[in-house]
C-alpha cells in the first residue's frame, strides 16, 4: 500500500487518508468548495497499543459507566462501547486487517458522521495524549512517562505488597513512545465498568491527571468548561475506569493508605477547583501534578455540582480541561488543550474555539512551590510504606525530593507572536507543553550530586570553570519558542554575553624618556636626511674655477720666470741672512773628522727633488771641497739613483769653479753606496746594530756586476755606526726623519746627527733639534743658499732666490686676497639672508 | 753619451709639459704622465728588489752558501712563500703568518723607538727649557727662555688636552667636557692652527721651489734647443 507522508508530522498514513492519523492535518489539498472530510477514527486490532491490549484483556468487560454511576450513558459512549466489543470478538481472526479507520476513511458518510469524528477525536486525543511524541517536550513527555512509570509502580507495588492488580481501575502499562499509530478503535471503545478497587485508581489516576492549573478569565477562552462542553471527546481513561463523569475522585476512606500517599497534594490553586477539591491524591503523585499556577475558570472552578458537564463529558476529559489554561503571564496552558487546537476546526460548537495564540501563552507561568504541610504529608505516607518495604532507615528528604519536581518558571515577558517560528502552527502545544514544563508540582527537584573531595580534584580545569559560569539547574532558563522550546540550558546566549567581561584595555603607548626622544629625533633626521638630495650650490658664472686657475698660475709663472731669464745664477742674494741653525750646521760640518767617511742617507722623493738638490748640492760640494769620504745608504728604493744624481751634480758644478776638483774628488774613489736598506725601519734597526749585515750588495760597478761595498776603500775600516763621522739625512718625510732619529741616532755615540730636509718637514724637526737628538739641521732653498753663502762655495740658488722670493711674494698675495674676499662675500651673505627673512 | 743624455732631457721635458697640462684639468695627458711614472716606478722597484734584496739575501746563499746558512735561509723562504699566498683568497689564511710576523717585529720596534727616542727624549727636553741657567750659558735672555719654556709648556698640555674627548654624561643633559678642560682645548686648538699654518707655509715653499726648478729645466732645454 502506497504511503503518503504527512508533511507535518512526517509519518506514514494510508494511500486514501485525508487526514493524517497522527496529527491529523490534512494530507491532500482541499479543492474549491470542497469541505474538509471529518476525521474518522477507527482503530484496528492490529493498530492497538499494547497498554490498551492489556488493559482490555486484564478488564475483561465492558466498563459500564452507567452501571456505576447509574446514570444514563450517553449515545456515543454506547456506540464505542459496542463498537469495542465487536473488535475485541474479531480480535483473534482479524488480526491482519487493515486498519478500520482506514476503510473507513474515504467512504464513511454516515448520518452519524458528527458522533463519529467526535468518538475518533476523543479516540485520537486519548491516544495522543499517549503516543503522541513529536510535539511534546522532553518535559511532557517526562510526565506522560512518569505517569506510566507511576502506573508500572503502583503495579509493582501492589504485587510487592500482595493486592491484587486490578489494571480495569484504569491502570495500564507505560504506553510506548514510539507507537504513533492512534488506535482509534480502542479509543472508541468504552471501558469496562471498574469495581470498587478499580474506582480508587481510577480516582488517582483521575486526579493524577488533574492538572490543578488555574485560569485566568482571559484564559479561560482556551479551556473547555465543563459545563458548555456536553459532548466531550473520547475520554479514554475515563471509560476504561467505567466512569462517565469528571469530577471528584472515589469517596474518602476507600483509598488504600499507600495510594494516599501518592495523592496529589492540593495546592492553593487546586484547593478553588472543584472536581479535585474532595479528593485526596498520592502524596507521590502529587508531585508530578502540574503547579496550579493558573486559576481555573470560573466555570471549571465549581466543585462537581455542574451535572450537566459531570453527566456528560468524561471525567478525565473534564480534569484536563480544567487543567488548561489560557495563556497569561504566570499562567499555563494544558497539554490536552493544546493537543485540541489543531482540530480547532472540528471542535462541536460546545467547545469553544481557542483564540489566537499570544506570546504568552507560549511562556510558562510561575509556579507556586508546593506546601510544606503537603510536603510533609507526603513524606510521612511515602516513607511508611517504603520502610515497610525494605525495612530499612530511608532518608525522607531523598524520597520526598525524588518525587518532587522542583521548577521554577522565570518572570516572562510577552513577546509578539511572530518571533516564535512555530506560534502559528502548534502554539497551543508548544504553550501546553511549556506550561507543564513550568509547573510547580508536588514534586521537588532533585539535589545536585554531592562529589567527594577527591574526585572533585580529579576534575578537568574545563568542567571546573564550566561550572562556574555554568548556571545551575535553578537558574537554567527554559527555552520558550523554536523548536528546542521548554529545554532546559540550551543556547544561553544571552548568559554568555554576561559572563564575558571586557577585556581590559592596555595601553599601546610607548614610555620613551627624554633622552630616548632625542635619539629618537636624532635618527629620524639622519634618515630623512638621507633620502633628501643634497642642495647643489649654483656655480658662480662670474668667476669660472678654470678660468681663475689658469689666470693665477700665468701670474706666478710670469713672476717666476722672469727671475730666471733675467737673473744670473751667480748673483748673490741678497736679503739673504743665514739663521742660527745655518751656523750651527756649518759648525758641524766643520769639525767633522775628514779621516772617517761620512754616512749619508739619501731619503726624499724624486718629486722633491729640486727642492733637496738646491739644500743639500752646497752641502755636498763643501765636503767634496774637504775631500771627504762618503757612504751613501736609502731606505727609499730611488735613494741610491738619487745620491748618485746628488753627488755627479754637486761635482759637475765644482767643476765649473775648480776644474781640478774632478781629479781631485774621484767619486768612484771617494764615495761609495752602500745600497737599499729593505724593511723600512726594522732594517734600520739592524743597521743600526749590524751595519755590514743590514746592508752589503751596493749598486754595482759600473759594469753592472755586483761588489763587496765593505771592501770598498771608504767602509773598508767600519764595522759599526760609530765608526762613520757622522750621519747626514737628505729626507723630505717626517717619519724617515723620526725613524733614524730613533733607531740608528743613539748607535751613533754622539756622532753628529746633521739633517737637511724641505721646508714642510722643518716645523715637525724642530723639537727633535731643540731636544739635542739632531745636531743641525738645514731645509729649503733659503738653507741651502745660506749654507753655500757660509761655506763660500759657488752660489748655486742664487738665480733662484728671486724667483722664490717673489713667488712666494704672490703666493701671499694670493691667500690674503682670497680670504679678504672670500670674509667680504660672507659677510655680505649674512646681511642678505636676515633682508629676505 | 750626449745623445743619451739630450734623449732623456727631452723625455723629461715633453713629461714636465704633460704635467703642466692638469693646469686646464684632468685630462690624458697628464694621466699619461701619471701613467708612465707609475709604470716606472714599480719597474725599478721590481729590479731593486731582485738586484739588492732577493739574489744577494737568498737566492745567493742557498746556493753558495753553508749548510747553516741554508737552514737559517729556510725559515725566511717559506715565510715568503706563505706571504705570496695573500695574492690567491682562497690560500690568504696561509700568510697571515708572515703577515703576523711582519706586523709584529715593526710594531715591537715602532714603539720602542717611540718610547725611547720621542717620548722619552722630548720630555726632557720639556722639562730642560726650564733650566735657565744652561741658557744663560748659551747666551739667552732667560727671562725669554722663561718665556718660550712656558709657551712650549702651555702649548704641549693644551694640544695634548685638544685631542682628549671623554666627558661625564648627565641625565637629560648632552655630554659636555668641564670648562677647565674646553679652555685648555680652546688653547691647543689655537697652537695646532699655528703648526698647521706652518706646516703649510712650508708645503707651499717646497712646491714653488719644485716649480722653480721645473721652470729652470723647461728654459733650460729650449736654450739648449734654440741657441
Amino acid at each position: 500500500m502506497a504511503e503518503n507522508r504527512c508533511p507535518m508530522c512526517g509519518k506514514s498514513n494510508p494511500e486514501e487518508a485525508q487526514r493524517c492519523v497522527f496529527c491529523q492535518a490534512q494530507l491532500k489539498p482541499l479543492a474549491g468548495g470542497e469541505e474538509p472530510q471529518q476525521p474518522s477514527f477507527s482503530f484496528s486490532s492490529s493498530d492497538e497499543s499494547e497498554w490498551l491490549k492489556s488493559l482490555r484483556h486484564a478488564v475483561g468487560e465492558e466498563p459500564s459507566f452507567s452501571e456505576e454511576t447509574g446514570q444514563e450513558e450517553p449515545d456515543w459512549l454506547a456506540r464505542i462501547r459496542q463498537r469495542a466489543q465487536t473488535e475485541r470478538q474479531s480480535t483473534d481472526g482479524d488480526k491482519n486487517q487493515l486498519s478500520s479507520w482506514l476503510s473507513d476513511t474515504g467512504g464513511e458518510s454516515s448520518a452519524a458522521g458528527e458522533e463519529d469524528w467526535l468518538n475518533q477525536l476523543r479516540a485520537v486525543t486519548s491516544v495522543s495524549q499517549e503516543t503522541t511524541e513529536e510535539p511534546l517536550l522532553p518535559s511532557q513527555e517526562e510526565r506522560r512517562m512518569t505517569t506510566g512509570e507511576l502506573r508500572d509502580v503502583r503495579d509493582r507495588l501492589s504485587r510487592i505488597a500482595g493486592e491484587p492488580v486490578d489494571l480495569s481501575a484504569g491502570v495500564s502499562p507505560a504506553p510506548q513512545p514510539s507507537e504513533t499509530v492512534p488506535s482509534s478503535a480502542e479509543a472508541e471503545q468504552p471501558p469496562q465498568a471498574p469495581s470498587g478497587e478499580t474506582s480508587d485508581l481510577t480516582e488517582w489516576l483521575r486526579s493524577l491527571e488533574y492538572t490543578g492549573v488555574e485560569q485566568s478569565s482571559e484564559e479561560a477562552k482556551f479551556s473547555i468548561p465543563l459545563e458548555e462542553s456536553t459532548e466531550l471527546p473520547y475520554s479514554g481513561l475515563a471509560e476504561f475506569t467505567g466512569e462517565s463523569e469528571l469530577g471528584g475522585g472515589p469517596p474518602e476512606g476507600e483509598q488504600p493508605d499507600w495510594l494516599r500517599a501518592f495523592e496529589e497534594a492540593p495546592t492553593a490553586a487546586e484547593t478553588p477547583s472543584a472536581p479535585m477539591s474532595g479528593e485526596e491524591t498520592p502524596d507521590w503523585l502529587k508531585a508530578f501534578e502540574e503547579a496550579p499556577s493558573v486559576e481555573e475558570a470560573p466555570s471549571t472552578t465549581e466543585p462537581a455540582s455542574a451535572p450537566v458537564s459531570d453527566e456528560e463529558t468524561p471525567d478525565w476529559l473534564l480534569e484536563l480541561a480544567q487543567t488548561f489554561v489560557p495563556e497569561t503571564p504566570g499562567d499555563q496552558t494544558s497539554p490536552f488543550v493544546a493537543r485540541v487546537s489543531p482540530f480547532a476546526e472540528e471542535i462541536p460548537p460546545q467547545v469553544e474555539q481557542p483564540k489566537e495564540v499570544t506570546a504568552s501563552a507560549l511562556q510558562p507561568a510561575a509556579q507556586p512551590e508546593p506546601t510544606a504541610e503537603a510536603a510533609l504529608a507526603r513524606d510521612v505516607d511515602l516513607t511508611d510504606w517504603l520502610a515497610e518495604l525494605e525495612g530499612e532507615a530511608i532518608d525522607k528528604e531523598a524520597i520526598s525530593k525524588a518525587f518532587i519536581l522542583e521548577e521554577e518558571q522565570p518572570p516572562s515577558e510577552e513577546l509578539p507572536a511572530a518571533s516564535y517560528p512555530f506560534a502559528g502552527i502548534d502554539a497551543d502545544l508548544l504553550g501546553a507543553v511549556e506550561a507543564e514544563a513550568s509547573k510547580e508540582g508536588g514534586l521537588e527537584g532533585l539535589a545536585p550530586a554531592l562529589l567527594p573531595d577527591w574526585l572533585q580534584a580529579l576534575r578537568p580545569v574545563e568542567a571546573v570553570l564550566g561550572e562556574t559560569p555554568a548556571a545551575s539547574e535553578e537558574e537554567l532558563q527554559v527555552e520558550r519558542a523554536g523548536p528546542l522550546a521548554g529545554l532546559r540550558g540550551v543556547l544561553p546566549a544571552d548568559r554568555l554575553v554576561i559572563q564575558y567581561r571586557k577585556p581590559p584595555i592596555y595601553s599601546i603607548k610607548l614610555r620613551v624618556t627624554e633622552k630616548q626622544q632625542r635619539h629618537i629625533e636624532a635618527l629620524s633626521d639622519l634618515i630623512k636626511a638621507e633620502g633628501k638630495p643634497a642642495d647643489i650650490k649654483r656655480e658662480n658664472l662670474q668667476a669660472p674655477r678654470r678660468l681663475l686657475r689658469l689666470t693665477l698660475a700665468l701670474i706666478l709663472v710670469l713672476v717666476l720666470l722672469i727671475p730666471l731669464l733675467v737673473s744670473s745664477p751667480s748673483l748673490t742674494p741678497t736679503g739673504l741672512v743665514p739663521g742660527e741653525e745655518v751656523r750651527s750646521f756649518y759648525s758641524q760640518m766643520s769639525l767633522m773628522v775628514p779621516d772617517r767617511p761620512l754616512l749619508v742617507a739619501v731619503d726624499y722623493d724624486a718629486g722633491y727633488l729640486g727642492e733637496m738638490r738646491f739644500a743639500a748640492t752646497g752641502v755636498i760640494e763643501n765636503l767634496m771641497l774637504k775631500r771627504q769620504r762618503l757612504a751613501l745608504v736609502s731606505t727609499v728604493p730611488s735613494g741610491p739613483l738619487l745620491a748618485n744624481d746628488l753627488l755627479e751634480r754637486a761635482q759637475l758644478k765644482l767643476t765649473q769653479v775648480e776644474p781640478a776638483i774632478r781629479q781631485g774628488y774621484a767619486l768612484p774613489d771617494r764615495t761609495v753606496t752602500l745600497g737599499y736598506l729593505p724593511g723600512g725601519i726594522t732594517s734600520l734597526q739592524e743597521f743600526a746594530t749590524f751595519p755590514r749585515r743590514a746592508v752589503f750588495a751596493g749598486l754595482g760597478n759600473v759594469a753592472g756586476e755586483p761588489q763587496n761595498v765593505w771592501g770598498h776603500v771608504v767602509v773598508q775600516d767600519v764595522h759599526r755606526l760609530s765608526d762613520f763621522a757622522g750621519l747626514l739625512l737628505i729626507t723630505d718625510r717626517v717619519d724617515t726623519a723620526r725613524a733614524w732619529i730613533e733607531q740608528v741616532e743613539p748607535a751613533l755615540e754622539r756622532r753628529p746627527f746633521l739633517v737637511i730636509t724641505s721646508a714642510q718637514v722643518a716645523p715637525m724637526l724642530t723639537p727633535y733639534v731643540d731636544s739635542g737628538q739632531i745636531e743641525a739641521m738645514i731645509w729649503g732653498i733659503s738653507g741651502g743658499m745660506a749654507y753655500e753663502q757660509l761655506a763660500g762655495v759657488p752660489p748655486h740658488a742664487a738665480a733662484y732666490w728671486n724667483a722664490y722670493r717673489y713667488g712666494m711674494y704672490v703666493g701671499f698675495a694670493f691667500i690674503l686676497s682670497g680670504v679678504l674676499l672670500r670674509s667680504i662675500t660672507v659677510a655680505f651673505s649674512r646681511r642678505r639672508k636676515p633682508n629676505e627673512a | 753619451m750626449i745623445q743619451d743624455d739630450v734623449i732623456w732631457m727631452l723625455v723629461g721635458f715633453i713629461l714636465t709639459l704633460l704635467v703642466f697640462s692638469y693646469l686646464f684639468g684632468d685630462n690624458i695627458l697628464f694621466r699619461l704622465a701619471v701613467y708612465v711614472f707609475v709604470g716606472v716606478s714599480s719597474g725599478y722597484v721590481v729590479v731593486l728588489l731582485v738586484d739588492q734584496v732577493l739574489i744577494p739575501r737568498l737566492v745567493t746563499p742557498l746556493i753558495q752558501g753553508s749548510s747553516s746558512q741554508r737552514l737559517l735561509l729556510v725559515v725566511p723562504l717559506v715565510l715568503s712563500i706563505l706571504l705570496m699566498t695573500k695574492l690567491f683568497p682562497r690560500l690568504a689564511a696561509f700568510g697571515n703568518l708572515s703577515l703576523g710576523v711582519m706586523v709584529g717585529i715593526g710594531a715591537a720596534v715602532i714603539v720602542g723607538g717611540a718610547l725611547q727616542g720621542t717620548l722619552a727624549s722630548q720630555i726632557m727636553a720639556a722639562v730642560t727649557d726650564f733650566d735657565l741657567q744652561a741658557g744663560v750659558l748659551k747666551g739667552r735672555d732667560p727671562v725669554l727662555k722663561l718665556i718660550e719654556a712656558l709657551i712650549l709648556l702651555v702649548g704641549t698640555i693644551s694640544t695634548l688636552v685638544y685631542f682628549q674627548f671623554g666627558a661625564a654624561t648627565k641625565p637629560n643633559q648632552p655630554p659636555r667636557r668641564p670648562r677647565w678642560i674646553e679652555l685648555l682645548a680652546g688653547i691647543g686648538q689655537m697652537f695646532i692652527g699655528i703648526t698647521l699654518g706652518a706646516l703649510f707655509a712650508g708645503v707651499f715653499a717646497a712646491a714653488l721651489t719644485a716649480l722653480i726648478d721645473r721652470l729652470d729645466f723647461i728654459t733650460l732645454v729650449i736654450y739648449d734647443f734654440l741657441f
